[in-house]
C-alpha cells in the first residue's frame, strides 16, 4: 500500500511524493575541491580533470586519438591564430587542432610579447565573446555536448582567461584566443606551481586552475 | 517566492533573470548563454567584476545581498532594488509559475488568478530553465492554470527535457482543456519529458465539484482530461483539497476514484492553505482536521480497499489520526514552512509538515498543535 512511504522515508526531509533525495544537495565539484584544499586535513582524491577529460592538453596525451592526429586536414599547421577557433558550428569533429591550438598563435604573433599588450581582441571576423556560441546550447551538466570542438576550445580558453584574470597574473581581453598574453600568463602560473612551463593547457595545469575541462 | 532586497551592478537592470555564482567558481562556470551575477561583498570583488567586463564578458555583474545563495536563479526587479529567487538549489521542492491566469475559480484558491496577459512569465520560465545550474530531481510548473499556456506548455515541457534529461516534471493543471483532443493531442504525443499530472478533483458528483472550483461543466471537463491523459500513458496524481464541502463527501469520493479512476498514481489529500481566496471563504476553508478523523478513516480505507495509493500533504501530524501518520509527508514548500514555538519539543518535528508561514495569521490558532511524542515512530 504505502509504496512511497516507508518509515525511513519520514526522516528524509520534505520529500514529495515520489522524489529522491533534493536535487542540489551537493555543491559544485570544483568548490568541494576548493574547499579541500582549505581544509588542511582534508585531500582531494579524485582531480577535477583526468587526462582522457582534455580536449585541448596541447600534447600528445591522447594515445586513443592518436588515429586521428595525421596532418592531413585543412587544419593542419600553425595557420594563425583565428583558423583553430572559427571551424563551422556543424562541421564534422576535427581533431587535429587540438594539437596545436596552443602553439599556432605564439609561433604567429609572438612578437607582441608584452603581457599587458596582448593580441588585439576579437579581430579577424570572431564572434563577440558573449555570443560565442548558438543559444541553444546544452548546459545541464557541466558538459556542452553540443557545441563544437571550436567552441569548446574558446569556451575552455575563456574559462583560463578569467582565472588568469581573477589571480591579477592576465590583463588581457577575455576573448578565447590563446595569444602570446595568456600564454604567458599561463607560463608564469605553471612556474608559480612548479609545473612544465609550457603556456599550455595541460591537465595539470587545469588541475591546478581548478577549471573543468570542456568535453 | 522569496523576494530579497539587494545591491547591483550597473548593467544588471538590463536582462530580467540571472545566475547567482561564487566569484571563485566563476572561472569554471562561466559561459557564453548564461548571465551569472558574483557575489561580491567586498569592493575588491566587485572591482575584479568591473575588470571582466572590462575584459569582455558582458554577461557578468555583481549583487550583494545575505539572503542569496550559491545557484540562485533570480529575476531582477530594479526600480525596486529587489530580486525574486525563482529557484534555489537547496531548496527540497522546486517549481515555477508559468502563468497567473486560471480557467476556474476554486473556492480555496491560494494563488487568486488574474486576468492579465502574461505571456512573459512564459519567457522568463524558459530563461529560468536555462539558467538552472544543476538538473532537479523534481521540477513543478504552476499557476494560475498551465494550460492557458496552449502550444507554449509544451515548448517549456521540451525545454525542460532538453536542458535537464533527468529532471522529472510534476504539472498542477485542472486537467478541464485537455478534454479537448485538439489540445491534449499535441500536447502529449511523443512527450519525451517525464511528466506527472497533478489534477484536483473535489467531487464524485459534478455539482459538488463544480461548486468547489466555482465553474460549471469542470467535473465533466476535468474527468475528460484524465481519461485522455490515461490515453497517453501519463501518470496522474489526483489532489484533494481538504475544506468542508469536500470532507462532507470525502468518503464517497474516494469510493467513486477507487471505482472509476483505478488507474491514478496516486490520491494525494491536502489541508487547505490559509491565504488567497481560502480567506475570503473562511466558513467553507477553515476546518479543524481534528474534528474529522472518522473521515479521514473513512477515505483512508476505501482508497486502500481500492487499492488505490495514497498520501496527506501540508497537515501537521498532530491533525491526522495516528495510523496514518505514515502517509504524511512534508510537503510545504521550504519559503512558506514554519512550526509554531511549541513545535520546538515535539519529538516528531523533523518529520512533520508543519505549518504554512501564515497560518496564524489567517486562520484562528488551530487546537490541533499539540506535543507528540516519541513512542510510535519506531
Amino acid at each position: 500500500m504505502s509504496r512511497f512511504i516507508r518509515s525511513i522515508s519520514m526522516f528524509v526531509a520534505g520529500l514529495t511524493a515520489f522524489s529522491g533525495k533534493p536535487a542540489g544537495a551537493t555543491p559544485p565539484a570544483e568548490k568541494l575541491a576548493l574547499d579541500a584544499l582549505n581544509e588542511p586535513k582534508a585531500v582531494p582524491l579524485r582531480p577535477l580533470n583526468f587526462a582522457y577529460d582534455n580536449l585541448f592538453a596541447g600534447h600528445r596525451s591522447h594515445s586513443s586519438h592518436r588515429s586521428h592526429s595525421s596532418h592531413s586536414s585543412h587544419y593542419s599547421g600553425a595557420s594563425g591564430r583565428g583558423s583553430t577557433y572559427t571551424a563551422p558550428a556543424r562541421a564534422p569533429i576535427t581533431p587535429n587542432p587540438s594539437y596545436t591550438p596552443s602553439a599556432s598563435p605564439e609561433s604567429k604573433s609572438g612578437v607582441t610579447g608584452a603581457p599587458a599588450n596582448p593580441v588585439a581582441p576579437i579581430t579577424s571576423g570572431q564572434k563577440p565573446a558573449t555570443t560565442g556560441s548558438n543559444s541553444k546550447s546544452g548546459n545541464a551538466a557541466n558538459d556542452q555536448v553540443d557545441l563544437s570542438r571550436a567552441e569548446k576550445l574558446k569556451l575552455q580558453i575563456m574559462r583560463v582567461q578569467i582565472k588568469l584574470t581573477s589571480l591579477h597574473l592576465y590583463d588581457g581581453p577575455i576573448n578565447g584566443i590563446m595569444g602570446p598574453a595568456t600564454t604567458t600568463a599561463l607560463k608564469h602560473f605553471q612556474t608559480l606551481k612548479s609545473l612544465p612551463s609550457s603556456g599550455q593547457m595541460t591537465t595539470d595545469t587545469m588541475n591546478a586552475l581548478g577549471i573543468t575541462a570542456s568535453r | 517566492m522569496r523576494r530579497v532586497k539587494a545591491h547591483f551592478g550597473q548593467t544588471v537592470h538590463d536582462a530580467r533573470v540571472w545566475r547567482v555564482v561564487d566569484i571563485d567558481c566563476l572561472a569554471s562556470h562561466w559561459q557564453p548563454d548564461i548571465r551569472f551575477l558574483t557575489l561580491a561583498t567586498t569592493m575588491q570583488q566587485r572591482q575584479s567584476v568591473a575588470q571582466y567586463r572590462a575584459a569582455g564578458l558582458a554577461n557578468v555583474d555583481w549583487i550583494d545581498s545575505d539572503k542569496l545563495e550559491v545557484g540562485d536563479v533570480v529575476a531582477v526587479n530594479a526600480e525596486r532594488s529587489e530580486v525574486e529567487v525563482l529557484y534555489r538549489e537547496s531548496d527540497m521542492h522546486h517549481s515555477l509559475q508559468l502563468t497567473n491566469r486560471c480557467n476556474s475559480n476554486c473556492l480555496m484558491c491560494s494563488q487568486p488568478p488574474t486576468a492579465q496577459d502574461d505571456e512573459w512569465m512564459i519567457h522568463e520560465s524558459l530563461e529560468a530553465i536555462r539558467h538552472l545550474a544543476v538538473s532537479p530531481q523534481v521540477l513543478g510548473l504552476s499557476g494560475g492554470e498551465p494550460l492557458l499556456l496552449g502550444p507554449h506548455l509544451r515548448t517549456v515541457l521540451d525545454a525542460i527535457g532538453n536542458k535537464h534529461p533527468e529532471t522529472r516534471i510534476e504539472v498542477l493543471t485542472n486537467g478541464r482543456l485537455l478534454a479537448n483532443m485538439d489540445q491534449a493531442r499535441p500536447l502529449l504525443e511523443n512527450l519525451a519529458t517525464r511528466v506527472t499530472w497533478l489534477v484536483p478533483l473535489y467531487g464524485h458528483a459534478d455539482f459538488i465539484h463544480d461548486f468547489v472550483v466555482q465553474a460549471p461543466g469542470a467535473f465533466e471537463q476535468t474527468l475528460g482530461g484524465l481519461l485522455n491523459l490515461q490515453s497517453y500513458r501519463q501518470p496522474v496524481q489526483l489532489r484533494i483539497v481538504l475544506i468542508r464541502p469536500v470532507l462532507e463527501v470525502l468518503p464517497a469520493l474516494c469510493t467513486f476514484i477507487g471505482r472509476n479512476l483505478p488507474f491514478v498514481k496516486e490520491v494525494a489529500l491536502m489541508a487547505c492553505e490559509p491565504i488567497g481566496f481560502a480567506l475570503a471563504n473562511r466558513e467553507l476553508c477553515e476546518v479543524d482536521l481534528l474534528d474529522w478523523q472518522d473521515t479521514l478513516q473513512l477515505a483512508a480505507r476505501q482508497l486502500s480497499r481500492h487499492s488505490v495509493p495514497f498520501l496527506f500533504m501540508n497537515a501537521p501530524l498532530c491533525a491526522l489520526p495516528e495510523n496514518l501518520h505514515a502517509f504524511a509527508h512534508r510537503s510545504i514548500s521550504d519559503w512558506k514552512n514554519v512550526y509554531a514555538p511549541i513545535c520546538e519539543s515535539c519529538q516528531v518535528k523533523a518529520s512533520c509538515s508543519g505549518f504554512f508561514a501564515w497560518h496564524e495569521r489567517g486562520w484562528r490558532p488551530a487546537k490541533t498543535i499539540q506535543i507528540i511524542h516519541e513512542e510510535y515512530v519506531a
